[in-house]
C-alpha cells in the first residue's frame, strides 16, 4: 500500500525561492525610487488612462505660470502709464492754477507762454514713457516714439501756417496786437481746433496707434491694457498748451489774449476730467491684472493639489514598504542558504 | 520450493536491485533539468516468486502540462506587448520631462503666450520658434520610433516564424523515435520529455492544442484550429519587411497557405509571442500613428493663415506649420505619416532667410501675398493674430473615429488624451504581463514540483535500495553456507 503525501521537486523548491526573491527586489528597487522622488515610480504605469487627466493638469498649471509672468510685463507697463498720467494730470492741474492766475491780472502773458512751452515739453516727454524697448502711449505701434518734441517739428510749421494763412502774419509779427477778439475765437474754434483731431494729429502730431494693446490675462480673459497718445484728453491738452505757448500771446491785444486763455481753460478743464476718467481706468485695468493673479494663484493651489493627489506618494509608506521588503528578502536569502543545506546526502 | 529457487529468487532481487539503481541515477543526474520527469521503475513479480524490473514509467500530469503549455502561451503574447508599448511609451515619456507631444504643444502656447505681451520681443518670437520646432521634431521622431517599433515586431515575427518552424522539425524526428520505441516495447520515457520540452519551447511562439493518437504519435494545432504538425510539420511561411513607413501593411504568416495572423485571417492566432507582436505591428502601433497623424493635421489646421482681405479670393494654407503638400490644406480624417513630415515653415525661419515678425503679422503662407498679412500697418505691439493662436489651440475640432480616443476635442486635449490612451493600453499590457507571467511561472513551477526530482526522496530510496542488496547479498552468503553444510556433510557420510 503506497501513502499519498504531497510531491515537491528539488528544482521546484528552489525556484520559487529565486523566484520569490527576484519579484522583490524589483519592487524594492520601484520603493526606492518612491522614497526619493516622493512621486510613483512609473506615471504612466500607475495612473494608465488617467495619466491624460495628469498630463493636462501639468499643463494648465505652466500655462498659469506663464500667465503670471506676462502679467508681472502688463503690469510694469500700466504702472509706467499710472506714473505719468499723474504726471501729465499735476502739470496740467498747476497750468490751469497759472491760468486762473492770469485771470486775476497776476501773470504776465510772457511768463504764461513759457509755462506752457514747458507743459508742453513735459506732456510730450511723459507720452513718450518706455519700458524696455515699448513705448507705453504708443498703443499697438509701440516700436515708435508717438510725439515729437514740439520745437522744429511738423506740428509747429502746421501751426504757423494755419496762423499766417488766417491773419496774414506771423505770430511774432507786428499786425498781431491787431487781431480782434472775434477772430482770434473764431480761429481757435476751427482752423487751430481742426489742427489736433483727425488725420492732421496722426500726421503732425502722434505717431501712435489708436488700436490699444490687448493682452491675455487670464486664461480666458483679453482686455485693453494700455492708454494711447490718441486719446481726446492728450489731444485736448496738447491743443491747450499749443494756444498758450505759439499763438504769440504776450503780443495779442487784450480781448484776443483773454480769448486764447479762456479757450485754454475750457479745453483744459475737459481735459482734466477726462484724463480722471482715463486714469481710474488704469487703475480698473491694474486692479483686473491684480484680480486675475489672485485667481491664478488659487488656481495654481487647487491644481498642485489635484496633481499631488494623482502623483505623490505617501512616502512614509514607502519607506516602511523598503524597511519591510529589505527585511523579507534577508529572510529569503537566509532560507535559501538553510534549504540548501538541508539535504539527506549530509546525513549519509 | 528447494534452496536453488531460493537462491534464483535472491539473484533476481539483486538484478532488479541494480536496474532500480541505474533508473534512481537517471533521476539523480535529471534532478536540476527542469524538463526531466521522475522516472520509475515498474517491478513486478514473476511467477516463481523473482522480482523483476519490466518497464520505465515516468510522473507525468497532463492537466498541469496543459495548462502550463497554455499559460507560456499567453505570457509570451503579453510580454511581447507590453514590451513593444514600454517603447512607444517612450515617446510619452516620464511626463516630467517634456517631450509628449502633449507637453510640447503646451509649451508652444506658453511660448506664445509671453509673445502676446510683448510683440515687438524679437527674443520671445525665437521662443516661439524653437517651441515650434521642437513640437514638430517631436512628433516626427515619435513617428520614427512607432515605426521602428513595426519592423522590430516584423523582425520578431520572422524569426518567431524560423523557431517554430525549427522546433517542429526536431519534433518530427522525436516523435518518430516514440511511435516506433512505443511499437517495439522500449523505454521512450527520456523521449517524451524531449518532446514536452519542444511543445513548451513551441509553446512560447505560438498558442497550441494538441492530441495524441494510439501509436503515442502526436498532433500539433494552433489555438485556432490551424494544423501545425500531422505526422509531418506543415510549413510556415512569412515574408518579412525590413522597412515600415506609416501607410505600410505588413505581411501575414502563413501555415500551408493559411494566414493565421492579420485581418484577411479567418482562423487568426490568439496566443504566443507571435500573436503577440502581430497584434502590436497591426492594430496597436497603427492606432498610435493615427493618433500622432491627426494632431499633426490639428496642428497645421490651427495655424493655417486665412486671406484677410475683403472680399477673399486666396485659399487658406498651412501657416507656421506645414507639410510636403503645401499649400493645400491636409484632408480630413487621418493622413498616414503626416506626423512624420509635418515641419516649421522656412518663411518664419531666419536661419532659412525668413523672417521671425511673419510670427505675429501673420503672412508665413506666402510672405508676397499682401492677402495673408494680418498686420498691414506693421504694428509692432499687434497681438491680435497672437492671441488668435493661442485660443485656435483650444478650439473644438473634429477628429477621425477610426484613430479613437476623441472625435471631437481641441488638439491640445486630443493630444492628452492620446497620452491617457496609450498609457491605458500600456498598463493594461503589463498587468497582463504580470499576472500571465506569474500564472505561467506558477504553472510551470507546479507541473516542475509535481513531475519533477526531489533529491531526499530517491536518496532513502537508494537507502532501500541499499538495505534489500545487503539483505540479497546475505541471503545469497546463508544459502551458499547451506549448501556448504550439506556438501561437507554428504562427503562425510559418504
Amino acid at each position: 500500500m503506497t501513502m499519498l503525501t504531497p510531491y515537491i521537486s528539488s528544482t521546484g523548491m528552489s525556484t520559487a525561492l529565486q523566484q520569490s526573491i527576484l519579484q522583490m527586489e524589483s519592487q524594492l528597487s520601484q520603493a526606492n525610487t518612491e522614497v526619493a522622488t516622493g512621486k510613483v515610480a512609473n506615471i504612466g504605469l500607475a495612473l494608465g488612462a488617467n495619466t491624460g487627466q495628469y498630463v493636462s493638469l501639468t499643463e494648465q498649471l505652466s500655462g498659469l505660470q506663464t500667465i503670471t509672468n506676462t502679467n508681472n510685463v502688463v503690469a510694469t507697463r500700466l504702472s509706467a502709464t499710472n506714473d505719468a498720467m499723474t504726471d501729465i494730470l499735476s502739470t496740467a492741474q498747476n497750468f490751469l492754477n497759472t491760468l486762473a492766475g492770469d485771470q486775476n491780472g497776476q501773470t504776465t502773458g510772457a511768463v504764461m507762454q513759457q509755462q506752457a512751452t514747458s507743459a508742453l515739453q513735459s506732456l510730450i516727454s511723459d507720452l513718450n514713457t518706455n519700458v524696455g524697448q515699448q513705448y507705453v502711449f504708443g498703443g499697438v505701434n509701440s516700436s515708435v516714439q508717438p510725439m515729437t518734441d514740439y520745437s522744429g517739428s511738423t506740428a509747429q510749421q502746421a501751426v504757423a501756417s494755419a496762423f499766417s494763412a488766417t491773419f496774414g502774419t506771423t505770430q511774432s509779427g507786428s499786425g498781431v496786437s491787431n487781431i480782434s477778439s472775434t477772430d482770434m475765437q473764431n480761429f481757435l474754434d476751427t482752423q487751430f481746433a481742426g489742427l489736433f483731431t483727425g488725420s492732421s494729429w496722426t500726421t503732425d502730431w502722434s505717431s501712435a496707434s489708436s488700436q490699444p494693446i490687448q493682452s491675455r490675462i487670464t486664461s480666458s480673459e483679453v482686455i485693453n491694457t494700455s492708454v494711447t497718445a490718441n486719446d481726446p484728453a492728450m489731444q485736448q491738452l496738447t491743443e491747450a498748451y499749443t494756444m498758450v505757448a505759439d499763438l504769440g500771446l504776450s503780443n495779442l491785444s487784450q480781448g484776443a489774449s483773454q480769448a486764447v486763455i479762456s479757450t485754454a481753460t475750457q479745453k483744459l478743464t475737459s481735459a482734466i476730467s477726462e484724463l480722471t476718467n482715463l486714469q481710474a481706468g488704469v487703475g480698473t485695468m491694474q486692479s483686473q491684472v491684480t484680480n486675475a493673479n489672485n485667481q491664478i494663484s488659487i488656481q495654481t493651489n487647487v491644481l498642485t493639489t489635484q496633481i499631488d493627489n494623482l502623483a505623490n506618494v505617501n512616502t512614509y509608506q514607502a519607506s516602511t514598504q523598503v524597511t519591510d521588503l529589505t527585511t523579507q528578502i534577508e529572510t529569503a536569502y537566509s532560507l535559501t542558504e538553510q534549504l540548501h543545506g538541508l539535504s539527506l546526502v549530509n546525513y549519509l | 520450493m528447494n534452496l536453488s529457487d531460493a537462491m534464483n529468487i535472491a539473484q533476481s532481487s539483486l538484478a532488479s536491485n541494480s536496474a532500480q539503481i541505474s533508473v534512481l541515477t537517471r533521476n539523480i543526474a535529471g534532478a536540476n533539468n527542469p524538463n526531466y520527469t521522475r522516472k520509475i521503475a515498474l517491478v513486478t513479480t514473476a511467477n516463481d516468486g523473482a522480482s523483476q524490473v519490466v518497464s520505465v514509467g515516468q510522473a507525468t500530469d497532463q492537466a498541469l502540462f496543459t495548462s502550463m503549455l497554455n499559460s507560456s502561451s499567453d505570457a509570451a503574447a503579453a510580454t511581447a506587448l507590453s514590451s513593444g508599448l514600454s517603447q512607444l511609451q517612450q515617446t510619452v515619456n516620464d511626463t516630467q520631462s517634456a517631450t509628449s507631444p502633449s507637453a510640447l504643444i503646451s509649451n508652444l502656447s506658453n511660448a506664445l503666450q509671453q509673445y502676446a505681451a510683448s510683440p515687438s520681443d524679437t527674443t520671445l518670437a525665437q521662443g516661439v520658434l524653437t517651441a515650434a520646432q521642437s513640437l514638430a521634431s517631436g512628433l516626427n521622431s515619435a513617428t520614427t520610433t512607432v515605426q521602428q517599433v513595426r519592423s522590430q515586431a516584423d523582425a520578431s515575427m520572422a524569426s518567431s516564424v524560423n523557431t517554430i518552424n525549427s522546433l517542429l522539425s526536431q519534433f518530427e524526428t522525436v516523435n518518430n523515435t516514440i511511435v516506433a520505441g512505443t511499437k517495439a516495447g522500449t523505454d521512450v520515457t527520456d523521449a517524451v520529455d524531449t518532446r514536452n520540452s519542444i511543445l513548451s519551447q513551441l509553446s512560447q511562439q505560438v498558442g497550441i492544442t494538441t492530441t495524441t493518437s494510439s501509436n503515442n504519435s502526436m498532433s500539433i494545432y494552433t489555438d485556432s484550429g490551424v494544423t501545425l504538425f500531422d505526422n509531418i510539420p506543415m510549413s510556415v511561411t512569412f515574408q518579412p519587411t525590413s522597412t515600415y513607413t506609416a501607410s505600410t501593411v505588413g505581411n501575414a504568416v502563413y501555415v500551408n497557405g493559411i494566414p493565421i495572423t492579420g485581418s484577411s485571417s479567418t482562423m487568426p492566432i490568439q496566443s504566443g509571442a507571435l500573436a503577440g507582436y502581430a497584434n502590436l505591428r497591426d492594430n496597436v502601433t497603427v492606432t498610435y500613428q493615427s493618433q500622432l497623424d491627426e494632431i499633426a493635421r490639428g496642428l497645421i489646421d490651427n495655424f493655417s493663415e486665412s486671406d484677410q482681405s475683403n472680399p477673399a479670393t486666396l485659399p487658406t494654407a498651412p501657416g507656421l506649420f506645414t507639410y510636403p503638400g503645401a499649400p493645400t490644406m491636409p484632408s480630413n480624417g487621418v493622413n498616414p505619416g503626416l506626423a512624420g513630415t509635418i515641419e516649421v515653415n522656412p518663411n518664419v525661419d531666419p536661419s532659412q532667410g525668413g523672417s521671425l515678425s511673419l510670427l505675429r503679422d501673420g503672412g508665413i503662407a506666402d510672405p508676397t501675398e499682401a492677402g495673408y498679412d494680418y498686420n498691414p500697418t506693421g504694428a509692432a505691439s499687434y497681438s491680435g493674430r497672437i492671441q488668435q493662436l493661442i485660443s485656435n489651440l483650444s478650439q473644438t475640432m473634429s477628429f477621425d473615429p477610426s484613430a479613437g480616443p476623441d472625435t471631437s476635442d481641441s488638439v491640445t486635449g486630443y493630444a492628452a488624451s492620446s497620452v491617457s490612451w496609450l498609457e491605458a493600453a500600456y498598463q493594461n499590457a503589463d498587468n497582463q504581463n504580470t499576472y500571465q507571467t506569474t500564472l505561467s511561472s506558477q504553472a510551470s513551477q507546479a507541473y516542475s514540483s509535481d513531475t519533477g526530482v526531489n533529491l531526499d526522496d530517491q536518496m532513502s530510496q537508494m537507502l532501500d535500495l541499499e538495505n534489500s542488496y545487503q539483505a540479497s547479498s546475505k541471503l545469497i552468503t546463508t544459502i551458499n553456507s547451506l549448501f556448504s553444510t550439506l556438501f561437507q556433510s554428504v562427503t562425510a557420510t559418504s
